[in-house]
């Protein structure tokens, strides 16, 4: 009956040929494994479910076995769009399935090929007029950047103030080492690969996807399909999951709905939980009662719940360098969303200076115009990063704020010059505060590669955070859990 | 209706005779949580019909409904059991008074003195029950984690009476509106089940079904204007299913057999509960163009 399902419902997993029961098994947990690749987090049990869950449905049906499967295993909203875009994907005929391996490695010749073409072009344009550094600062590059979009560049007017701007770095001892010339120059390369891209999709030589490779061919073709299909997306969930700085301008607006939905949400949570109480505490009667069972029921020791917290108080400090500005309007939109119940919320920007940013804030106007007169009449957005002075005009002028009841959040990608130096100061604000939270939009697995944030982790509790979702998730367990 | 002979069609066919109008996607999944014994988590949208699922399988297995209704600072106490404080005080003075002598601590807290809650009384229960535990999403990560106990092994912990185990497993219908997301752990032991805010189909059927007294074409243009105006970008409220019903229940009210664009005007706060949202439906689509688009054939 299970092989039936295969042939006739068109339900023909790649490695399930002709088999029986275990090939159905091991085709639903070569699935299961893909869906985790795509972030869904199918445990064990879940597959046995899934199993099981096949033996009650009709499997000759494709639809039942779809709905059964994502009942079992995905969990939420967005898992269930992956899930459903997985599933079509992953199920289908075989000859199907050769086609479209056939194409993708067309397209994977032709790619590898043009990207070989434009890595020999980048190295030899860095290496130029002397710049023996130039093979180095490729490398430190592949930390910071994709590297498979990186490689797409071609030449245009972006590369051209690429390389004005590795020159200048060059001229600039203050600029060594080199990670930091790498860090600055992500803002011009950026702006060089997005035109190349484009350029790119339109002749259709590359596509815009990320690819995650696990070795097996069939499995990275669906993967490829699913992601490529994730990113056209634009609905709420879609945009909860999307890397901040990718959130298009006529995203915007559906962005500052749901950011003001979230921080509703966790404002109406952190009332609930932090009133402000003067006395002990309630009291607990049960713990009260077993007491006092010796005195003959008279309540002579009284036992209390402990006290609850009162509501914490912030001081942001927001890096709006070139890489950084983006994520910074989306993290100051939500932090501000909590005004009703954090008080007194302190804000700083910071590139090459600190600037104090909250009387702008303090105005009764939208949020979209205070930012807009914001990025307008300040100096910094879009310059290069030195947080160690930033950091050090915030010590000599604003150290009254710092208080055992402070949490200050920064948010940076931690790419600065003097970060031994900012590592300092920062140990020493640790000392005088009740936490600080970083909240870094490089991925986690480049952290190890960064001796710069490896020394930062020391003085400050570090996390991943480049989507609204991920945001929201940190700030929502931290604050509840002071 | 009887567990062991539920089919998926069966169980079909009694959520529509209970006016719980559906696709066969939601049924499969109630379905499979039934057959694998497994609670059922039910996340989607205020007033799309999550609370609803666990009424209608109460009805159809003619089980009792029994109900935890979820807030932030919801404990054990509440949820699971208490001591009778007052009882047990009472019965210490009363002991010390006719005897002299101390009471043993095993005879306070016995199930003379247990005050058993939603959960308990579920667990307890001889019978078949349904056991809704309502906006889960609401309570602390420290009472989630409670609930993997109830929800694994459907059995709960009481220190001075030991493990008390499940006499005949509940069916578990558990609801989130996404206030935050549920952890992994209690989303393990679930099988879970979206539902969307319904096709306009569907949503004509739902309204001839509770308010029959709207007819085919009214109903088809209150479902045409809510879907219009939930694709709205910019309204941050969307209305629900009931909101639905209680537009086309308002327009039968005032006497209009049609969703015109006065009616439309003299009514629209009844599906749309804030003055921004409001002003929101009316800068983006406009009474008029709602009217003329719900009445459009």
């Amino acid at each position: 009956m299970k092989n039936n399902f295969l042939k006739t419902v068109g339900m023909c997993p790649p490695c399930c040929g002709e088999g029986g029961l275990n090939n159905l098994i091991r085709g639903l947990v070569e699935f299961v494994h893909i869906l985790r690749r795509l972030g869904i987090k199918a445990s064990v049990a879940e597959t046995k479910d899934a199993v099981d869950a096949l033996s009650w449905v009709d499997i000759m049906d494709r639809e039942e076995v779809k709905a059964a499967l994502r009942a079992v295993l995905a969990k939420s909203r967005y898992d269930r769009k992956v899930f459903n875009l997985a599933f079509d994907a992953y199920f289908v005929p075989p000859e199907i399935r050769r086609q479209r391996l056939e194409l993708r490695r067309k397209r994977l010749a032709a790619k590898g090929s043009a990207l070989q073409e434009c890595e020999d072009q980048l190295v030899r344009a860095i290496k130029e007029d002397d710049r023996d550094w130039g093979k180095e600062i490729l490398n430190l590059l592949y930390l910071t950047v994709e590297e498979n979009e990186k490689m797409s560049i071609r030449p245009g007017p972006a590369k051209k103030q690429f390389f004005e701007t590795i020159d200048r770095m060059r001229e600039n001892s203050s600029n060594d080492p080199l990670p930091q010339a790498a860090g600055n120059a992500e803002s011009p390369l950026t702006r060089w690969r997005r035109q190349m891209l484009k350029q790119a999709v339109k002749i259709g030589a590359v596509p815009p996807v990320k690819t995650i490779s696990t070795g097996v061919e069939e499995q990275d073709e669906v993967i490829e399909t699913v992601t490529s299909s994730l990113g056209v997306d634009c609905d709420s969930d879609s945009i909860l999951h999307k890397n901040m700085k990718k959130i298009v301008d006529s995203d915007l607006p559906r962005a500052t709905l749901l950011i003001k939905k979230l921080s509703r949400r966790l404002a109406t949570r952190i009332s609930r939980r932090y009133s402000r109480k003067n006395k002990r505490g309630r009291l607990d009667i049960r713990r009260t009662i077993r007491r006092n069972t010796s005195y003959g029921g008279a309540l002579i020791d009284l036992k209390f719940q402990s006290r609850r917290k009162q509501k914490p108080r912030l001081v942001l400090i927001c890096d709006v360098s070139g890489s950084m500005a983006r994520y910074a309007v989306f993290v100051m939109q939500f932090i501000y969303g909590l005004s009703r119940v954090v008080k007194g919320i302190e804000s700083f920007v910071f590139s090459e200076e600190l600037e104090r940013v909250t009387p702008y804030f303090k105005k009764v106007e939208s949020f979209a115009r205070t930012m807009s007169s914001l990025m307008e009449k300040s100096d910094q957005w879009g310059m290069g990063t030195n947080l160690h002075a930033s950091l050090v005009a915030f010590l000599e002028k604003h150290r009254r704020l710092l208080s055992p009841a402070v949490f200050v959040i920064i948010v940076s990608d931690a790419q600065t010059i003097q970060a031994y130096q900012a590592a300092g100061d920062l140990h020493e604000i640790r000392s005088r505060v009740r936490d600080i939270i970083w909240l870094n939009t490089l991925p986690r697995e480049a952290w190890k590669h960064s001796p710069e944030i490896i020394e930062f982790q020391k003085y400050c509790r570090m996390f991943e955070c480049s989507t609204l979702d991920q945001l929201n998730k940190v700030l929502s367990n931290q604050m509840l859990n002071v | 209706m009887n567990l062991e002979d539920l089919t998926v069609d069966g169980l079909h066919r009694s959520f529509e005779e209970q006016g719980y109008i559906c696709e066969k996607e939601l049924v499969i999944t109630v379905f499979l949580a039934l057959k694998l014994g497994k609670p059922l988590l039910v996340e989607g949208a205020p007033g799309v019909g999550k609370t609803e699922i666990a009424k209608v399988l109460s009805r159809i297995f003619d089980a009792e409904l029994i109900r935890l209704q979820c807030y932030e600072g919801l404990d054990e106490n509440k949820a699971l059991y208490e001591w009778n404080y007052q009882k047990q005080l009472l019965r210490i003075q009363l002991q010390k008074e006719s005897s002299g002598c101390e009471i043993a601590e095993r005879d306070l807290f016995s199930y003379e003195y247990l005050l058993e809650r939603p959960l308990l009384k579920a667990i307890r229960s001889k019978q078949l029950v349904v056991l809704l535990i309502d906006e889960v999403d609401k309570v602390e990560d420290e009472f989630e984690a409670f609930l993997f106990e109830v929800l694994s092994d459907f059995q709960v912990s009481i220190p001075e009476l030991g493990t008390i185990a499940a006499e005949r497993i509940p069916l578990v219908v558990l609801t989130s509106n996404r206030e935050r997301e549920l952890s992994d752990g209690l989303k393990r032991r679930c099988v879970y089940l979206f539902i969307d805010y319904p096709t306009v189909e569907k949503e004509v059927r739902i309204i001839q079904v509770k308010a029959p007294e709207a007819g085919e074409r009214l109903s088809r243009e209150v479902a045409k204007a809510v879907s219009l105006i939930r694709a709205s970008k910019g309204v941050g409220k969307k209305p629900s299913i009931s909101e639905s019903i209680d537009w086309a229940r308002a327009l039968v009210a005032l006497g209009a057999g049609s969703l015109t664009q006065e009616a439309a005007e003299q009514t629209l706060n009844i599906v749309l509960k804030n003055k921004e949202d409001i002003d929101t439906v009316m800068r983006e689509v406009g009474v008029k163009a709602l009217a003329a688009s719900a009445q459009k054939a």
